[in-house]
């Protein structure tokens, strides 16, 4: 009996912790975006909270950015152009951690927010296209984490898929390689995911990306996003 | 017969036997030394030693010399060679390599030489670009940390000085990001320690 309630104390305490962390988070959030005299602080707030909760954004590199964004002098418009940014890669359901990071970047080396925003929607974008070229390729992510068929990933599986592939060519396309190297783009994908299979992504779904997808497709994907 | 003629006599006596068994003398001291040598124990390092260490002079000098110079380059590779390698000197050191050596198989050892810097610092995706200092305790310009990451992809730089130095020899890759390089490494590949 007292083993029991126990257990059952125990549990409590953990859910009670687990909602406190939850609220805490969010409060954070909340208390962040205070100053920042946002004319969308709705939308921008829902969708943040939202990223966290997906796990499409993690906490820490975006608590960094706000504390960034929160110390430039830079005006309040162009602040808010950059969140809504990460906001509309939430909205389409795109993993956000690797805008959240170049825009700490820029951030960081001073770059102005105007650029910075535009760097971080060409790669929203890139994601956006990489995305729908592995659907293109019957590559899909299957809600939730488990594998339900060797085509259809589990969610964090192709998010990280989606967001070497668009992070290689973001890095290579800003380094000014031409978007009609094709075998240039695809090296740099193969490189990258090579690297991480057997770590961060399953040596499968590597294989499987780089057999269906060609180095003209990774073109007329960059052409896409940059023209 | 007089006693000076038998004198004589005698000494011509000896010269005719001295003459008649010299064939058995000629090569004895090559035959005695032969023979020794077989039979003599292998002399082993303790010998050699032995050997060196005896007061005799000769041959054993130029063993002696070349003992020296020997041990002189691998003193000379150890104090100098070595920390430059990213190795301690064996000083105040010792607990900055113990550090090392203690630290998780998984961790990520970050080095950077910067003889006659203020300050070295690591930032990267992996700390939110927040900078970490890195550590010189003896003072040789080697300065170095040790990170516990998860498998990843990591983008990094060091600050010297306050400095971006993005070029960091031990990395996998470099990209460039804003007009600047990053150094790239990736973490926990098979059959990688880190």
């Amino acid at each position: 009996m007292i083993r029991k309630s126990a257990v059952a104390a125990l549990m409590l305490a953990v859910l009670v912790g687990l909602l406190a962390h939850a609220d805490t988070g969010n409060e954070a959030l909340a208390t962040a975006l205070q100053g920042f005299n946002l004319v969308e602080k709705a939308r921008i707030e829902a969708g943040l909270e939202l990223g966290l909760d997906q796990g499409k954004l993690s906490s820490e590199p975006l608590m960094r950015l706000l504390e960034l964004l929160s110390a430039s002098r830079e005006d309040a418009q162009s602040k808010e152009a950059l969140l809504l940014v990460l906001v509309a890669a939430v909205e389409l359901e795109l993993p956000a951690d690797g805008l959240t990071d170049k825009a700490i970047q820029g951030m960081l080396r001073g770059v102005p927010l105007r650029h910075i925003t535009q760097e971080i929607d060409v790669r929203r974008r890139l994601e956006l296209a990489t995305r729908n070229l592995l659907h293109a390729k019957g590559i899909f992510s299957a809600s939730g984490t488990a594998r339900t068929a060797p085509t259809y990933l589990p969610e964090p599986a192709f998010d990280a898929l989606v967001t070497h592939i668009a992070g290689a060519l973001g890095d290579v396309l800003e380094a000014d390689v031409s978007p009609f190297e094709s075998e240039a783009l695809y090296d740099a994908v193969e490189q990258r995911l090579t690297h991480l299979a057997g770590s961060v992504l399953s040596p499968s779904d590597v294989e499987l990306a780089l057999e269906r997808i060609e180095p003209e497709d990774l073109t007329q994907l960059a052409l896409g996003v940059i023209g | 017969m007089r006693l000076d003629d038998l004198d004589g006599v005698i000494r011509d006596t000896l010269r005719r036997e001295a003459a008649a068994s010299a064939y058995r003398v000629d090569g004895l001291e090559d035959r005695i030394a032969a023979t020794l040598a077989g039979r003599l124990p292998k002399q082993g390092l303790r010998g050699t030693a032995r050997q060196l260490l005896s007061p005799r002079r000769g041959v054993r000098t130029t063993q002696l010399v070349v003992l020296a110079a020997t041990a002189a380059c691998f003193l000379l590779m150890g104090a100098v060679i070595a920390p430059r390698l990213g190795f301690v000197s064996p000083a105040d050191g010792t607990t900055q390599l113990r550090s090392m050596l203690d630290a998780p198989s998984s961790a990520t050892l970050f080095v950077v030489p910067a003889p006659g810097a203020e300050t070295v610092a690591v930032l990267g995706n992996f700390n939110e670009w927040t900078a970490m200092p890195l550590v010189d305790p003896d003072d040789d310009g080697i300065w170095t940390a040790s990170l516990d990451l998860p498998p990843g992809r990591y983008e990094y730089a060091f600050l010297v000085d306050g400095r971006w130095w993005g070029q960091d020899p031990l990395a996998d890759e470099y990209v460039r990001s804003f007009g600047e390089y990053n150094s790239v490494r990736y973490v926990g590949r098979p059959g990688e320690g880190a």
